[in-house]
């Protein structure tokens, strides 16, 4: 990653903008259970994926120079807009800089449903799938049984040759 | 540098190079294979990991052009709306794939006679069966007997869990009076010679570190080996070479390190997949065979058949829970699979129950399919109130083979070790397109009547990351002009040279092709075994 990234999305006032942009593209649930991106650390995933994905950083780089232009007339931070000025200058980004704003919307989500503590909202273990996997009640063999009779009822359903 | 001969070398060691050598392995012959991925270490699968969903986008993932590994070839599919998929070590495609396990029906060996379309096999569902059951004994099957679908089989263990989904859609299609069946799987419903039954830990294609789902490296690699039977890794093969007779009479093949080496054989056995193979063939070139070795009828490479597929999802009421359980199998519907004259199209598909996938994947498009779902707002609905409460169907079609569906060599764009790689050349054609929309439409009824409250995805697209099953490249047939191997899956015009993986398949079926890759390739085995002694005459 550049000197330059690192400036824009990593001084604070880069950050703010870059974790408001994260809130833009997964915000939290309604009743607040499930975080935002940009709540999650989300923007650390993504400064390592633009450490090690080539073109990355540099891709964010423009990508954040357009959306600190955005907001400049605005003389605010992306903070203080209204929840309809947010939305706006995302749409607006996503626009503009959209190879830009697909990227961002792809880490986003990578590093969002890596965290462990995202899948359980989905029912899902935060523990790795092996070796612990899930339960799942065998079907007895009656009730396997029932189900398939009238398969069977049916007979042969290939034909011969 | 030249190394020892042996009597057999086999080429590939995945699905079908591991059955063959396991069958040539109860003989004397001495057998060598050469792969050139690596073995895999288990103990590093992605499923062991709690970020396991990241790598299916990384070096994990199913397509070699995005995992980009030292002992991946890229493939060149700008020209087809499908790209192949596969994996590169001891085991090849059976670590990574979702290991549903459906035989074709008779009449997929008879389309000429009984639909005259594609050509019929000299071979048929009977010639095979003995083979498809001792696979099944062999690679750990689960299944119920009984499928009507199916002349009378019996798999060697009970079936693997359909789960509250495939249960749940089993009642839909028991409402419309359709056929379906739980999916025979090579998964373990049972603890089976060593190896463990499955947990339902649903990311099958991320490596099953329990040794649950049947992939060669764990089911005939170690018994092979154990006979005796060598197996090299990391040597990429070049090319086959032929003597002043045109028979082939070895390989050359580039180590890890680029070095290249031949290495000679008396007889050779092609097992690369239905794009690999071809590859290998079409490079193969000398002055008896300037189009590439046994291409003298210009077949090589051409007939190229995937399983175009589509999917559709329904919204339920309850959670149903599809990421538990083996990925890609619960139940199947066979309803629509046979001819049926009154339809628009010729032969048929299947309705596929596969669970679901895992929240990333899912908010990236779903497996396989690269179309991200909306941010914003939209994200959260559509992962909380659609994604857990979703099941679909996928339409897995027959595909025909076509002269113009094709691999041939990228003229321009090369491997690490300087050989052309594969270009795909491949469209959908309109029996296929009528075959999706009636199979989309039937997919929406068995929904309903399984109690969607509404349908969310209604398919249109086939996906793209979807070509797993590669078929057709060098078909087998008994038309030396027509087809490439003959029925014993040797090359017409070069006869000591074999080949045993999806290339040799005339038809596709409308069905996960490894169950009838490994079947053919123990029949193949067989032949050589019996006729070894006049193989030359």
């Amino acid at each position: 990653m550049s000197n330059l990234i690192e400036s824009i999305a990593w001084s604070a006032d880069g950050k703010a903008l870059l974790n408001g942009l994260l809130d833009e593209i997964i915000p939290a649930s309604d009743d607040g259970r499930i975080p935002s991106a940009g709540s999650l650390g989300v923007e650390d995933f993504i400064a390592n994926k633009a450490r090690e994905v080539p073109g990355l950083g540099a891709l964010l780089e423009r990508g954040l120079r357009t959306a600190q232009a955005l907001l400049e007339p605005k003389g605010d931070t992306f903070e203080a807009l209204s929840p309809a000025d947010r939305l706006a200058l995302a749409e607006s980004l996503e626009r503009r800089e959209p190879d830009f704003f697909t990227a961002l919307t792809r880490y986003t989500y990578m590093g969002y449903y890596t965290d462990p503590t995202i899948p359980p909202h989905f029912g899902l273990s935060a523990k790795p799938p092996h070796p612990y996997g899930y339960e799942v009640p065998d079907e007895s063999p009656e009730e396997l049984t029932a189900l398939v009779e009238p398969v069977k009822k049916r007979g042969r359903c290939y034909q011969k040759c | 540098m030249s190394n020892e001969a042996v009597d057999v070398l086999i080429i590939g060691a995945g699905a079908s190079g591991a059955a063959v050598a396991w069958s040539l392995s109860e003989t004397n012959l001495k057998i060598l294979c050469l792969e050139q991925g690596s073995r895999v270490d288990r103990r590093k699968f992605p499923s062991k990991r709690s970020d396991y969903e990241l790598h299916r986008y990384d070096k994990f993932s199913c397509d070699p052009n995005v995992r980009g590994l030292p002992e991946d070839y890229p493939i060149n599919a700008e020209e087809s709306p499908i790209t192949p998929v596969n994996f590169n070590a001891v085991g090849g495609g059976t670590i990574n794939y979702l290991a549903h396990w459906v035989r074709f029906h008779p009449s997929n060996f008879r389309t000429k006679t009984l639909d005259g379309v594609a050509d019929d096999w000299p071979i048929d569902y009977r010639t095979l069966e003995p083979f498809y059951a001792l696979n099944d004994r062999n690679m750990g099957v689960s299944g119920l007997a009984g499928n009507p679908s199916y002349p009378p089989y019996t798999p060697p263990l009970p079936p693997i869990k359909m789960g509250k989904l495939g249960r749940t859609l089993a009642g839909g299609f028991n409402k419309l009076g359709w056929h379906w069946w739980p999916s025979d799987a090579a998964i373990l419903s049972l603890d089976y010679e060593g190896r463990k039954k499955c947990r339902n830990a649903g990311v099958c294609d991320l490596g099953c570190a329990v040794g649950a789902k049947a992939s060669v490296d764990i089911t005939y690699w170690p018994l092979a080996e154990r006979r005796g039977v060598k197996l090299k890794t990391r040597c990429r093969v070049r090319e086959v070479t032929v003597d002043g007779k045109g028979r082939a009479d070895g390989v050359l093949y580039h180590d890890e390190d680029g070095q290249i080496h031949r290495q000679k054989a008396v007889i050779v056995v092609l097992a690369c997949n239905g794009i690999g193979t071809p590859r290998i063939m079409l490079n193969s070139k000398s002055k008896q065979f300037p189009d590439g070795i046994a291409n003298r009828s210009g077949q090589v490479g051409k007939n190229l058949m995937f399983h175009p597929l589509s999917g559709v999802v329904g919204l339920f009421d309850q959670p149903m829970e599809g990421f538990k359980g083996p990925m890609a199998c619960s139940i199947l519907s066979q309803e629509f699979y046979e001819t049926d004259p009154s339809r628009d199209f010729v032969r048929g598909y299947g309705l596929h129950s596969g669970r679901y996938t895992t929240p990333m994947t899912y908010a990236l498009g779903g497996y396989g399919i690269d179309r991200p779902i909306p941010w914003g707002e939209a994200h959260r609905v559509k992962m909380d109130e659609i994604y857990p409460y979703s099941a679909g169907l996928t339409i897995v079609t027959e595909d025909l083979p076509r002269q113009t569906n094709r691999v041939t060599l990228d003229p321009d764009l090369t491997d690490s070790d300087g050989i052309p790689v594969p270009k795909i050349t491949y469209r959908l054609d309109e029996n296929t397109k009528r075959m999706i929309s009636h199979g989309e439409e039937r997919a929406k009824e068995a929904l309903l009547a399984a109690g969607a409250r509404s349908i969310v995805s209604s398919g249109g697209d086939v996906w793209r990351r979807a070509g797993w099953h590669q078929m057709g490249t060098a078909r087998m047939g008994s038309d030396p002009d027509r087809s490439v191997v003959d029925s014993w899956g040797r090359c017409h015009h070069v006869k000591n040279l074999f080949i045993v993986d999806g290339s040799i398949f005339a038809t596709s079926a409308a069905v996960n092709p490894t169950s009838t890759i490994q079947a053919l390739a123990l029949y193949v085995g067989n032949c050589i075994k019996k006729n070894r002694r006049q193989l030359f005459d």
